[in-house]
């Protein structure tokens, strides 16, 4: 059985968040510009949320689902929030979205030298014996700085056996669920072999208030105390890229920015076109010449650039009359 | 007249529906009894306990209030699915049968809706009202700041009496802005202007219409979450979406959400910098180069618009769909339905001195340009010009001479009148004056006004418009100093087309229709429209044309004002009772033996409507006038709505699927065969034809035979019969007259300045003018 259907009667969100879009919120803290690698990346959902952010430059996803890639393909690439957010982010942002086993040492993955690998909700998917070389190729090989691993908090479970006396697991594919004191010894294990200090933290508060049986997922954070030596070789298979995209961003600084609006939409700002015109503007109008554009500069945007657009582009704006812009369209 | 046409392939895509399987209608029992208020409320939890043994029996139900519905008959009857526990009381929960539904019931065809309804809900489509889109379809116009989503608006027909259901899909287009609401925000200098336009959420794809922008809010303005604690907007987004909002000082739009669950409506404010318009901008509409490009997506062609649909019909094709439409033994063609058309003959447009021009063969365009059918002797008329116009004016005289000459239109040399100012004082007093020095039978009919400015919008039209049909009232030709300023060859065609209009205003039949039914008893035929206006504080205009000859081509005018939005309106009573007082004339003829009415833009939905309001006053007016005539001859009614906003698509071809030909006629399958039929009347060039959809509502002479081919034949023969175009346009003449008028007047009244409402003028409708056009 799945808990989606039971989600609204466990918990209760201030901001109609659900489970899933919680536990991407609660990492937020711990994740600030790094070059990341979310593995079990599904169809894209969290590389989405990290995307929104203006500070990275390159963040990646692993599955192995070809299906669920797609579909994160087309999420990321069509993501229309990105085309507002173009002319806020300054300079590149890369994703890559890689078709591959978590399991298996990939040169390419070393190469890209990951600063942070994120493990959301994957490790349950996974056979136990399977652990062992997962977190081999991530803590031992890979080695980043920080990794962040969430993964269901069986104690959480009895609400759902409350509400379905069927229940075992939250979802058909999971192998297991570790509990509180499990999931403590394990990651704990982790951090002494590979030299990482650990956080513990939750998310998905029962609406009662209640903590004894902790959060629904359980959160470990690691960060790198120090290198991990060793002679691994990878395995000989490749990666294979699925998506290679930059962002759209806008390279302009804000005055060339403001200088290009204004000869874009000069008929817009243009005095000849307003129809509230004084008695003086109209003198000043008839001194022009013909290919010269006079607008008013209280009607332009972001003012606060002008005077350092004029400056770069005096050949085309000049100051008129104290209020008064003058654009050269025969320049 | 009717000969058989094409095979033509259509938009509707057939329900096959097995004729035994059935439909089982299920109840929840509870033991001890449980009362239905009870059950109500709380059906959550009682469904969610049952939930898991009705999958088990019943594999596929749908639910509707406390009523469930399968096509599986439940095997075990009285089965225990859970236990219900409340306040102590443990109550059983089993299912019970309660009926046995059969294809064609309506409770039946209620239920394919729903079926039909879940199942688009599983494609994952983003749907807006009826209309589905791919959001990953999105097309890039980046050159001209703009991007199209396609998409399908799809609905179930149904066709009860025969037992059919159809899926009807046709392609739509939503246009997004590439600029957000902030950067619009920037460069507006009026917000105002911004209201009511229709925003979308980048972040969930929700549109809203723009209430006002906020300037007392901003993004660190605080609102109450669900809890009911004070949150920032700003903190919101950043919560909800990792989405930093740059400017912490834009003001905030203000929309109205409408929710779903309870009727209410609350106010919420959404960030400028997460929105983006949709729609085209004036200046892209204005851009002939981004409309022509634009189109191309736009306006599709026949062949693509069946691929999308094809396509869209596809997606139901899917596994999870599929095992879906079979357990509740349903089959969807995948493939659209194809129809048998009829093929309406058009006949002559009958001209002057017995000329016929063979509409199928003929160049209506350049044949029409000849003697009129009727013309009428213009003796006394006049052309006003300002001097600035001096040049073109004597041009085009001495062209319009030349056309006189060459259509034998009836008339003396026009007076001319050189006006020294483009004040409207000064040209309301040269009138005055005209009319003052032409009094009795050397009386003005007709002024014709040469006046300068954009099209559409000449600075003085409106203006001298009120005054010759409010004040002064003189039949009234604009023509404007910029379209005269044009090639001596186009200038002709001009004048040639401005002599048809002027015939139609002073009263004269410029051409006819051969062979129209109807004829052989006098016949009165109206046509009926209301304007709605978009601005604020308008109101709406209802416009009512009656016929009173025997070519249907002079009209009696009346319009009436109602309040903004009604469609149907309750004072058409006395306006028919003038029609057709109107119709017997001063001279005391005969009344009408048959009133044809067709009425504009009423929904299948509202055609119920339609009949009890406005048909009961029409039969109150007719009885009213029969008695005051003392006539006991019967008058009878028939009265059609005319839809052209209707989902059904057709296309001919052989192998590129394109338009059909004009009198593309289809009244089987997919109509009733009884009373309604589709019918193409106009030729369109670009992108697909949209037929025009007939529906007979109120039929007194039902027993006549061919009765249905007769009017399917009018319908036809009266497109032919609007006289400021030579050819067919999609609706019959008089909606189309009754459509102008309305508008004509509807654009022009401002209800702050009563003055501004244009009557129709009785001295102009005696001489059965068509002023407006």
């Amino acid at each position: 059985m799945e808990i989606k259907a039971y989600e609204n009667d466990i918990f209760y969100d201030n901001m109609g968040m659900r489970l899933w879009e919680r536990r991407h919120q609660q990492l937020d803290k711990y994740i600030e510009k790094e070059r990341t690698l979310d593995i079990g990346c599904n169809d894209g959902k969290f590389i989405q949320r990290l995307a929104h952010s203006l500070d990275f430059n390159f963040i990646a996803g692993l599955d192995i689902d070809l299906e669920v890639l797609k579909e994160a393909c087309d999420n990321i690439v069509y993501d229309q929030i990105q085309d507002c957010l173009r002319s806020n982010r300054k300079s590149e942002c890369w994703i890559k979205l890689f078709h591959g086993n978590a399991l298996k040492k990939y040169k390419q993955l070393k190469q890209m030298n990951f600063e942070l690998i994120t493990l959301i909700e994957v490790v349950e998917h996974l056979q136990l014996e399977q652990l062992d070389d997962l977190c081999e190729n991530v803590f031992g090989y890979l080695n980043p700085q920080r990794i962040i691993i969430t993964t269901p908090n069986s104690d959480f479970n009895v609400y759902f056996k409350q509400l379905n006396p069927k229940f075992v697991l939250r979802h058909p594919d999971h192998k297991f669920e570790f509990s509180q004191q499990e999931f403590l010894e394990w990651t704990s294990a982790l951090a002494s072999k590979y030299r990482y200090s650990t956080i513990y933290e939750g998310v998905g508060q029962h609406k009662s208030g209640d903590l004894t049986n902790g959060y629904a997922s359980q959160i470990c954070i690691f960060t790198k105390i120090k290198d991990y030596e060793n002679n691994f070789v990878h395995d000989q298979e490749d990666i294979q890229c699925v998506l290679q995209h930059c962002l759209p961003y806008d390279g302009r600084t804000d005055e060339q920015k403001l200088a290009d609006d204004i000869i874009m939409n000069y008929s817009r700002f243009s005095l000849q076109n307003s129809n509230d015109i004084d008695d003086y503007e109209y003198d000043l109008l008839s001194q022009l010449d013909d290919y010269d554009i006079l607008m008013r500069i209280r009607d332009l945007p972001r003012n606060e650039y002008l005077e350092q657009m004029i400056k770069q582009n005096s050949n085309r704006f000049s100051i008129y009359q104290n209020d008064y812009l003058l654009l050269k369209l025969n320049y | 007249m009717i000969e058989r046409g094409q095979t033509v392939y259509t938009n509707f895509y057939q329900i096959q529906i097995n004729p035994n399987s059935h439909i089982y209608r299920y109840q929840l029992s509870f033991q001890p009894f449980l009362s239905p208020e009870q059950q109500i409320s709380k059906w959550r939890d009682i469904f969610k306990i049952a939930k898991s043994g009705l999958q088990e029996n019943l594999k596929v139900f749908i639910t509707n209030n406390q009523i469930l519905y399968s096509p599986v008959r439940a095997q075990t009857m009285g089965l225990l699915l859970g236990v219900y526990e409340e306040e102590g009381t443990s109550y059983s929960i089993s299912i019970e049968e309660k009926a046995v539904l059969k294809p064609g019931e309506p409770e039946y065809t209620g239920l394919i809706g729903r079926f039909f309804k879940m199942l688009l809900k599983q494609q994952k489509l983003l749907q807006i009202g009826r209309k589905y889109f791919n959001t990953k379809n999105l097309i890039n116009f980046d050159q001209f700041g703009l991007k199209v989503l396609p998409g399908v608006s799809c609905s179930l027909i149904k066709q009860e009496e025969q037992g059919k259901y159809y899926i009807n899909i046709d392609s739509s287009f939503k246009m997004l802005r590439s600029t957000t609401m902030y950067e619009e925000l920037r460069n507006s200098r009026d917000f105002s202007q911004l209201e009511g336009a229709i925003v979308m959420t980048v972040y969930n794809y929700k549109f809203y219409k723009v209430n006002k922008v906020s300037r007392e809010m901003n993004p660190k303005s605080e609102f109450e979450n669900l809890k009911g604690e004070k949150m920032s907007y700003m903190q919101y987004y950043q919560d909800k979406y990792k989405i930093a909002i740059k400017d912490v000082t834009q003001p905030l739009i203000e929309v109205l959400e409408k929710s779903r669950k309870k009727q209410e409506e609350k106010i919420i404010y959404l960030i400028p910098e997460l929105c983006v318009m949709t729609g085209l901008s004036n200046e892209m509409r204005n851009n002939f180069q981004t409309m022509k490009q634009l189109s191309t997506v736009t306006k599709p062609r026949g062949v693509d618009r069946v691929r999308q649909a094809d396509q869209f019909i596809q997606c139901f094709h899917n596994k999870e769909s599929e095992e879906l439409i079979k357990k509740w033994n349903i089959q969807l063609e995948p493939k659209c339905l194809q129809i048998q058309s009829s093929k309406i003959k058009p006949g002559n447009i009958m001209m002057g001195n017995n000329t016929a021009i063979n509409i199928e063969t003929g160049n209506l365009d350049r044949d029409t340009q000849t003697a009129m059918l009727r013309g009428v002797g213009l003796e006394n008329w006049g052309i006003l010009y300002s001097d600035r116009d001096g040049r073109q004016a004597e041009d085009f005289m001495s062209c319009l001479r030349e056309s006189i000459e060459y259509c034998k239109f009836q008339c003396k040399a026009p007076r001319t009148f050189v006006l020294h100012s483009n004040r409207i004082e000064d040209w309301i007093k040269q009138i005055d004056q005209i009319v003052q020095q032409s009094q009795g039978p050397q009386k003005v009919t007709l002024l014709l006004l040469i006046l300068n400015g954009p099209k559409k919008n000449a600075p003085l039209y409106t203006d001298i418009k009120r005054y010759l049909i409010n004040d002064c009232p003189i039949a009234s030709q604009v023509i404007l100093s910029s379209t005269l300023n044009q090639p001596k060859g186009k200038v002709k065609t001009i004048c040639n087309k401005l002599l048809v209009q002027i015939c139609a205003k002073v009263g004269g039949t410029p051409w006819g229709v051969s062979e129209l039914p109807f004829t052989d008893q006098p016949t009165m035929i109206c046509g009926m429209d209301v304007y709605h206006s978009t601005g604020k504080a308008k109101k709406s205009m209802l416009s009512f044309v009656s016929t009173e000859d025997e070519f249907f081509s002079k009209y009696m005018t009346q319009s009436i004002e109602m309040e903004t939005g009604v469609e149907f309106s309750f004072s058409l009573c006395p306006v028919l009772v003038k029609s057709l007082q109107s119709f017997c004339g001063d001279r005391n003829g005969p009344l009408p033996s048959r009133i044809i009415i067709f009425r504009d833009g009423v929904s299948n939905s509202q055609a119920k409507t339609v009949i009890e309001t406005e048909v009961a006053q029409f039969r109150q007016a007719i009885e009213q006038v029969k008695t005051e005539k003392n006539s006991d001859k019967p008058i009878k009614l028939i009265v059609l709505s005319v839809n052209k906003k209707v989902g059904a698509k057709f296309y001919a071809g052989e192998r590129n699927l394109d338009n059909p030909p004009q009198g593309t006629l289809i009244d089987t399958e997919i109509s009733n065969g009884k009373d309604d039929y589709y019918l193409i009347s106009q030729r369109t060039t670009q992108g697909t034809v949209q037929p025009t959809h007939y529906h007979v509502l109120v039929n007194d002479m039902s027993d006549e035979p061919n009765i249905l081919k007769k009017l399917q034949s009018l319908s036809y023969k009266l497109c032919y019969m609007y006289y400021n175009f030579s050819g067919a346009i999609k609706i019959p003449a008089p909606i189309q007259y009754a459509h102008v008028c309305s508008n004509f007047i509807g654009d022009r009244f401002d209800p702050r300045k009563p003055q501004s409402l244009i009557k129709p003028n009785p001295i102009l409708n005696q001489r059965r003018s068509l002023f407006f056009i």
